[in-house]
């Protein structure tokens, strides 16, 4: 069944120069898929993030999430979908820095409006599940930033949203803490099924992918499914990308 | 957590964000709700000092309130834009628009209750030192305490709707903004403000207009002034900061040789970017602290020289003068002497005799004295002596400011040049006649068959004192102006001290509260700026930059921040002072320098102990955050 369909999607931003960052893009994501989009520096993959995340709305095409097009509602209709049907990760986490990071994960349904008690239910659950139980009393820089990156998955997960979107979610950890994030996201898509779109740059993070899409100059470049092993995929990850002219820069996994 | 949970902690977690807000805040609800106090106090009833310090303090009452309006409006709209960010992340959760703008209201009016409960409090704990301060300040027994439900009723009910308007016209004014914007937040680069070289132009003719028109006018021309001078300042003002100070800014950008110089590469850099946002806070800051200083100032010149003013209209303590043939003159000269000798005071008589010229058609009543009497007036009253020829006459004014036209006089049977001195004060007043004029020994001898009149004046060392003998002897002696006429100086002194200080102790608070508020700008750019500092000074760090170097960069821009707006505050304030001393002297007060330099300079040595202290915690947490500590 397809959860996400992108129909020819473009994007001309204005200004005294225009620039075409997307053309005619064109796919769509299976419910319980995990996508990563991946090419070089500026080739349009956060304009594409952008775009199906509602940040920003496309010049012509369209998205359905499922059968709906965010881009067509209300103003008020679009914020209860959001809360309701999306999820995000960022790269530099977004948490409240006033919030505890269990108040942080809460905050979805907090909007909500959802019975306290089901929203502890929920929290313990998906705490559990995150392996971030003893720090849900934390404030956010009390902790590392792989938690806090959990915290922000769990923030995403804690509603069952149809597709979780992550932009760079490894972008700002280091190695470690970046298997930790993707083994987790992994096992989330696994237990609940839940779909998801990732954007990044880095090999190790796409190769938990089921599929990965290459995107070039704001196009479709091509796109590769994962076999049964890991290990290979990350390999054939890595050719593509040389092979599309990304330099080395762009392999690495730890930016400071 | 539910949403009113959540804003609560929104709140709650950032104290260091809201302090200055918050205590501004309650400091304006205390001032508001002390002079309630006073207002509604039920002692003031009947008594007429409190009576009309009550009506001042109304006037004050809407100006507090409509300040703290503006002002609290003001950093709630900058607090917003200080969080764009935050908003951005919580429409990406779903947050709808009308979620947000309930968020904002549960936030000011928990602030606004917070701060309505500390004013009131606070207010309540100072206000017996509130009474007495009136009390020592008005010359009359302090208030007592009570408790005052009216002005509690009163404070409340206009701080709930202040803050409830507030967070109305907050909201309504709101602009939406893309996602992607909130997002990006305040880490977007900004583009550095541009400035046009006429504007610049303008703002300096603005100010040097202004300037020259309040330093030129004279007298009451003043109060015709007034608005205008006002309007072309601020106007002057905001070009001053928005153009004129980039254009400089600019200007040593330009040259290499001191832009490129160690540290200053830095500092002008950031002052430049960030001069956008300073300009408008520098101007707010300017305009307020100009306000709060003239009105102090003012106050203070006004009950400042009242001593003097009264001693320069009232030359002696006691003044009897009478026209020959009074009757009861011995009776009532004793009467005065015997009570300032009962009171224990001693004192000094002088004596002088004047002759009333006989009357000339459409021409003032000249009245004459002779020229060693008046001397010996004069120097009592530490006055000019007079010298003069003998074919001269001296025409003393009959008060400030006026002048004399004639140019001789005839006295007797002669025909006298008229001399004149704007600056000197009339010592002696007459009854049947207006003009005093001093003539030679010689002339006066002279004249003969004309009325007389004699003045007594004693002069009483401890004239302050003598209020009770004063209101005692002018009962007794009654005024009566065609026979003689009784005048003692501690009444009109007492009178208008009190006067004076009413006014001085209304807008003392208010004048503070705006000086408060300026520094609680001060505060929250700071603030505001500290994260990104953080960042900033961080990554130079990384590059090599000594603690001496940062602690000289940052002072730099703190002291730029905290002095600059002050500095051309105060420099409006002196302008300010001097058109209004040529006013005040029509109102025989001559003397503005000395208050007004009292009140500039504690105003500029609590901002520096204000600088110090900001500055200090500054740098701790810069360098804290750097790990240099």
């Amino acid at each position: 069944m397809e959860m996400l369909a992108v129909n020819s999607l473009s994007k001309i931003y204005g200004g005294k120069v225009t620039y075409r960052a997307l053309t005619d893009i064109d796919f769509s994501i299976r419910k319980g898929e995990f996508v990563g989009i991946m090419g070089p520096s500026g080739s349009g993959k956060t304009t594409l993030l952008n775009m199906i995340s509602t940040i920003d709305s496309p010049t012509s095409g369209a998205v359905l999430l499922n059968g709906t097009n965010p881009h067509l509602l209300k103003k008020d209709k679009l914020a209860l979908f959001r809360r309701r049907e999306l999820g995000f990760v960022f790269q530099d986490f977004n948490l409240l820095d006033t919030l505890t990071i269990g108040e942080n994960i809460v905050l979805p349904l907090t909007l909500e409006n959802v019975k306290v008690q089901t929203m502890e239910e929920k929290l313990q659950n998906v705490a559990t599940k995150l392996g971030i139980l003893d720090i849900l009393d934390k404030r956010t820089y009390e902790v590392s930033g792989g938690q806090r990156q959990k915290t922000a998955i769990a923030r995403a997960i804690i509603h069952s949203p149809s597709l979780l979107l992550a932009d760079e979610p490894t972008g700002n950890l280091d190695s470690k803490s970046s298997r930790n994030v993707m083994e987790t996201l992994e096992a989330i898509n696994k237990a609940d099924n839940t779909t998801m779109m990732m954007v990044t740059h880095d090999a190790l993070a796409a190769s938990y992918c089921h599929r990965v899409i290459f995107i070039k100059d704001g196009q479709l470049h091509n796109e590769m499914y994962r076999g049964e092993n890991r290990q290979a995929f990350f390999q054939k990850i890595i050719d593509a990308l040389s092979f599309l002219g990304g330099n080395t820069y762009d392999l690495s996994t730890i930016r400071v | 957590m539910t949403f009113r949970q959540f804003a609560c902690n929104n709140v709650l977690r950032n104290k260091r964000t809201y302090a200055a807000f918050f205590m501004s805040s309650v400091f304006s609800v205390m001032i508001f709700f002390v002079y309630a106090m006073f207002i509604f106090h039920p002692g003031i009833v009947g008594e007429e000092i409190h009576e009309s310090v009550a009506t001042g303090m109304i006037v004050a009452e809407y100006v507090i309130f409509l300040f703290s309006f503006f002002f609290l409006f003001y950093c709630v709209g900058a607090f917003l834009k200080k969080r764009e960010k935050e908003f951005g992340i919580l429409f990406m959760h779903g947050m709808t628009p009308m979620q947000r703008n309930v968020l904002i209201c549960m936030e000011n009016m928990l602030i606004g209750v917070v701060s309505i409960a500390f004013g009131i409090g606070l207010g309540m704990v100072l206000a017996k030192l509130f009474f007495q301060f009136a009390g020592f300040l008005l010359d009359v027994k302090a208030l007592g305490f009570y408790l005052p439900w009216k002005a509690i009723g009163l404070t409340v009910v206009a701080f709930l709707i202040l803050f409830a308007a507030i967070s109305l016209f907050t909201v309504l004014l709101l602009r939406s903004r893309s996602l992607l914007e909130l997002l990006q937040g305040s880490r977007r680069p900004k583009r550095e403000p541009s400035a046009s070289i006429v504007l610049s132009l303008v703002a300096v003719a603005l100010l040097g207009m202004s300037y020259w028109l309040a330093l030129t006018a004279d007298g009451i021309y003043v109060v015709a002034l007034v608005l205008p001078v006002t309007a072309l300042t601020v106007v002057g003002t905001y070009l001053l900061f928005t153009q004129l100070s980039v254009i400089l800014i600019e200007y040593l950008k330009k040259r290499r040789a001191i832009y490129w110089r160690r540290t200053n590469l830095l500092t002008l850099s950031d002052l430049a970017y960030r001069m956008k946002d300073n300009a408008r806070m520098f101007f707010l800051v300017c305009i307020v602290s100009t306000v709060a200083f003239c009105a102090i100032g003012t106050l203070a010149a006004l009950a400042g020289s009242i001593q003097e003013t009264v001693v320069k209209t009232n030359p002696f303590a006691f003044e009897y003068q009478s026209k020959a043939g009074n009757p009861d003159k011995d009776a009532h000269l004793q009467l005065i002497e015997n009570s300032l000798q009962q009171g224990g005071f001693s004192f000094e008589k002088y004596q002088v005799s004047m002759r009333v010229l006989p009357e000339a058609p459409n021409m003032e009543r000249i009245g004459v004295v002779k020229l060693s009497d008046y001397n010996r007036i004069a120097v009592a009253a530490n006055s000019r002596e007079l010298k003069m020829a003998d074919n001269e006459v001296f025409l003393l004014l009959l008060w400030f400011d006026d002048a004399v036209k004639q140019k001789t006089l005839r006295v007797g049977n002669q025909e006298l040049i008229v001399k004149t001195d704007t600056k000197m004060n009339p010592l002696i007043s007459g009854i049947d006649f207006e003009r005093l004029a001093v003539v030679p020994n010689k002339v006066y001898d002279q004249l003969t068959n004309l009325r007389e009149e004699q003045r007594f004046a004693y002069d009483v060392p401890r004239w302050k004192d003598t209020q009770d003998i004063s209101l005692k002897l002018t009962d007794e002696i009654e005024h009566r102006n065609d026979i003689h006429s009784f005048a003692a100086r501690a009444p009109l002194y007492h009178q208008m001290k009190q006067m004076a200080n009413t006014g001085l102790f209304i807008g003392l608070f208010v004048g503070v509260l705006f000086f408060v508020a300026a520094a609680s700008f001060l505060y929250f750019r700071l603030y505001t700026d500290l994260e990104n500092d953080k960042r900033h000074y961080g990554a130079i760090a990384k590059i090599g930059l000594t603690d001496a170097e940062l602690t000289r960069i940052v002072t730099t821009q703190i002291a730029l921040l905290f002095f600059v707006p002050i500095l051309v505050a105060i420099i409006h304030s002196i302008v300010a002072f001097v058109s209004l001393q040529s006013l005040l002297k029509i109102m025989l007060i001559a003397s503005v320098v000395k208050p007004t330099a009292i009140v500039l300079c504690s105003f500029v040595i609590v901002q520096a102990i204000y600088f110090w202290v900001i500055r200090n915690r500054y740098l701790f947490h810069l360098k804290r955050s750097m790990n240099r500590i």
